[in-house]
């Protein structure tokens, strides 16, 4: 019974994250750099992390990112994605363990991972790597973002503990 | 959130901005200057360029279309058929190392020495 709740919980999720990417490109937010957003869909990340084991948040993060590409994105926007949300999720499930930022703060250095990510996997591609000069900027505006991001997190959370979605190991 | 965590960040922000100030100087070029396009790792074409130059280029490939201006001292894409629209949102190059870049047609608009 319990894995079934699991099962839903991980599906509506995922559903979530996905619908977060799809609202975040009605919002216009376009400074002509490339890779800057707001990563609305990174809610889910923390929520994930902080509710589920590391294996089934991953799994929810792959999921995501493929899905999404699939249905809004094309394939190079899903190989500089996903190279941004693995790193991004390797640093924040990392910083989560040590238990000694606040949700902000990882939220925030999870966005900075990500643009890390997704420009290196840009670098790669298109064999570039004076694209680079574009990280301070992206570095910038990942602050106002992850601040955001972390503190709906840290709200929707808090309501989440009250409930008995919760399947961390202990 | 710390005290000490708010610190991490303002620092991290610091560090940013003081980057973006040491990446936009501006120098003094008297070397003959060229706008470089490049094309999924692929040389596309290399103008030379100052300020009288002008020139449309319309960029047709697998990956998609662009369409580039050079006029004025600057170069600018003015029109691209890709999602994000990223590379037409990018304030014109003028300046040796400013550079466009269009992820999704991997080109890459760039001045250079």
């Amino acid at each position: 019974m319990k894995n079934t709740k699991k099962l839903v919980y991980i599906s509506l999720l995922i559903a979530q994250a996905m619908v977060l990417n799809y609202v975040e490109k009605l919002i216009p937010f376009n400074v002509g750099i490339p890779g800057a957003k707001l990563g609305l869909a990174n809610i889910i990340t923390l929520i994930s992390l902080n509710t589920l084991s590391l294996k089934s948040a991953l799994l929810i993060v792959i999921t995501r990112s493929t899905l999404s590409a699939a249905m809004f994105g094309n394939v190079s926007g899903f190989i500089y994605s996903l190279s941004g949300a693995l790193l991004s999720f390797a640093v924040m499930a990392f910083l989560m363990k040590t238990k000694k930022l606040s949700l902000m703060t990882i939220s925030i250095i999870g966005a900075i991972f990500h643009n890390i990510g997704q420009l290196s996997a840009a670098a790669v591609i298109i064999a570039n790597y004076k694209i680079g000069i574009f990280l301070p900027f992206l570095v910038l505006i990942a602050i106002p973002t992850g601040l955001f991001v972390g503190t709906c997190s840290k709200g929707l959370l808090s309501y989440l503990y009250r409930t008995d979605l919760y399947f961390k190991e202990k | 959130m710390k005290k000490k965590e708010i610190i991490i960040i303002l620092l991290i922000a610091l560090i940013a901005f003081i980057a973006i100030l040491i990446t936009n100087q501006k120098k003094d070029y008297s070397a003959e200057q060229y706008v470089v396009i490049t094309i999924d790792k692929e040389m596309y074409k290399k103008i030379p360029f100052d300020v009288d130059t002008y020139e449309e280029i319309a960029v047709h490939t697998d990956l998609g279309n662009n369409t580039i201006i050079i006029n004025n001292g600057s170069v600018d894409v003015v029109d691209a058929d890709c999602p994000d629209f990223v590379c037409v949102n990018t304030k014109p190059a003028a300046q040796v190392g400013d550079m466009i870049v269009c992820l999704p047609h991997r080109l890459i608009v760039e001045i250079s020495e």
